[in-house]
């Protein structure tokens, strides 16, 4: 397995966010953890990433216990989070950006390659590369939000909700990308509320309810399953 | 013409001494989003290692310069290393009362180590010109080009290097500053370090242009809030700016009315640009 995470548990205070969670990750494998707000989605992949402490349980890359370790190392290790809302530095212009996602890497050949790279798969923020990234539009945000992760050569990628707030249209587009990210060989973890889609894009989904995990399967299996649909595929 | 030109550089060196401060002050507040109430100690510091090392000892001038921004910028660098770093993500009233005891031991300290008579440094650079009528001196034209260039070289550090990037990155969202790699402790103590020494520089040219006391960090710091309030808090352009209108204003208002005025004067100008700027001149809104 390359991403395990065993019996985790996140407290904020005196509430349970996560309990007592178990998932994996193959390599090359796309995973998505669908559920409504307040579930525990974000708060996992916050433990995994680093931002959270858990309070119990494990998480294990390459079979390598990471738990606890600060949020610029588990970055290091090539397991790169997309947070929720994209969390762009808007200040900054869209290619300090897909710099500053490269931060670990002091190849500048490969670095200018990565940017480029970048940029032809998304010309457009080619043509606003110098604009400050609070003034694109929603579906640019999170294609520079893609970006400056991929900038850090991810074997893991962790994607918060990467459908919120976008235009069916931009929805297709990142739904191609994952696609095309899984094609090349690219483990992602998949947080989502849009489920249909989320199970769409995924081998394997977890249902997640009140910080536990309510249900979990092959994809095709939850897309398929009455419960599934009546609760979160509106049918 | 004569008078202006005069007053016009006179302004002009003031002005950057306290855009020096200012913009080391935002810098710190920007990164840790603390209020640095022993920054204007860190400016009296600098002046005073610079007497000692010039002054008093003969050594040359402008490495003493390098010397006091150098062990200005440690001595940040330790105070938030031991000091602030326990606080970070407490109540902003802890690092209040630290900084504000901070002004206390450091001012206090001070005065019993070096006297409390004022003191001079002597110029590095002598002679000066007569344009229409006004002598500028080389020291305060020598001195504002030097500032300059290093509120340039300053800006280009933000700009364009990668620890540059990642100051912006962590002063705009710590945590995803974080998840890009980038260990946001060490970059606290470096904006820390580097605002210190920026205040200790302009410690050097208040030593050399005018005179100095172990107790003058308390205004200085005072200015430093104003001008970083006017351009906006956590600015660098902001506090440049501001810096410039506070010094123009005290080198025009104190030669041609007085020096009361002048105060009085710079709090009207700051009041006006509140009203219709709330967050200062190039201020962004901290959420």
């Amino acid at each position: 397995m390359l991403l395990e995470i065993r019996d985790l548990w996140v407290h904020y205070g005196k509430v349970e966010a996560v309990k007592g969670v178990s998932m994996a990750l193959e390599e090359g494998g796309v995973i998505t953890l669908i559920g409504a707000n307040g579930a525990g989605k974000s708060s996992i992949l916050k433990a995994v990433s680093g931002l959270e402490k858990p309070s119990r349980g494990e998480v294990r890359f390459n079979g390598q216990v990471i738990t606890g370790r600060p949020a610029h190392e588990i970055v290091g290790l090539g397991i790169v989070n997309v947070p929720e809302g994209r969390k762009l530095f808007k200040l900054m212009t869209v290619k300090e950006n897909l710099r500053i996602g490269a931060y670990l890497d002091s190849d500048r050949a490969r670095i200018a390659k990565g940017i480029e790279e970048v940029f032809d798969r998304f010309p457009i923020l080619r043509e606003k590369q110098n604009q400050p990234a609070g003034k694109l539009s929603g579906g640019q945000q999170q294609m520079v939000a893609i970006g400056r992760a991929l900038m850090a050569r991810p074997k893991v990628l962790l994607m918060d909700e990467p459908s919120l707030g976008l235009s069916p249209v931009m929805i297709d587009e990142i739904a191609a990308l994952i696609r095309e990210l899984r094609a090349s060989g690219l483990s992602i973890v998949l947080v989502e509320q849009n489920a249909s889609l989320a199970l769409q894009l995924s081998d394997h989904g977890y249902v997640l309810e009140t910080g536990a995990i309510a249900l979990q399967g092959r994809s095709a299996d939850l897309l398929t399953d009455p419960e599934v649909a009546r609760a979160y595929l509106g049918a | 013409m004569s008078d202006f030109l005069q007053m016009g550089l006179t302004g002009l060196s003031l002005g950057l001494m306290y855009a020096l401060i200012a913009i080391g002050l935002t810098l710190i507040f920007g990164v840790m989003r603390i209020i640095q109430y022993a920054h204007g100690e860190m400016f009296m510091l600098g002046a005073f290692a610079l007497y000692y090392w010039h002054a008093e000892l003969g050594l040359p001038y402008w490495a003493g310069v390098a010397f006091s921004a150098g062990l200005i910028f440690c001595l940040g660098a330790v105070l938030q290393v031991v000091l602030f770093k326990p606080l970070q993500g407490k109540n902003i009233l802890y690092s209040l009362a630290v900084s504000l005891g901070l002004v206390l031991i450091i001012s206090g300290s001070g005065q019993l180590l070096f006297g409390t008579t004022t003191k001079g440094i002597p110029s590095a650079v002598s002679g000066g010109m007569l344009i229409g009528g006004a002598y500028l001196s080389y020291e305060r034209i020598v001195i504002s080009a030097v500032s300059i260039g290093l509120i340039i070289a300053l800006w280009a550090f933000l700009r364009h290097s990668v620890t540059g990037f990642a100051i912006r990155a962590v002063a705009e969202d710590p945590q995803t500053a974080a998840l890009q790699g980038i260990r946001t402790d060490r970059i606290h103590w470096i904006a820390f370090g580097i605002g210190s020494a920026m205040a200790a520089i302009a410690g050097c040219m208040m030593g050399t242009l005018l005179s100095i006391v172990p107790t003058m960090g308390f205004l200085a710091t005072i200015k430093a809030f104003m001008i970083v309030i006017m351009g906006g808090l956590g600015s660098v352009i902001g506090a440049l700016v501001g810096g410039l209108i506070l010094g123009m204003i005290d080198s025009v208002i104190t030669t041609t009315i007085s020096g009361d005025i002048a105060i009085i004067l710079s709090f009207v100008v700051i009041f006006l640009i509140l009203v219709f700027r709330p967050s200062g001149l190039f201020g962004q809104n901290w959420d």
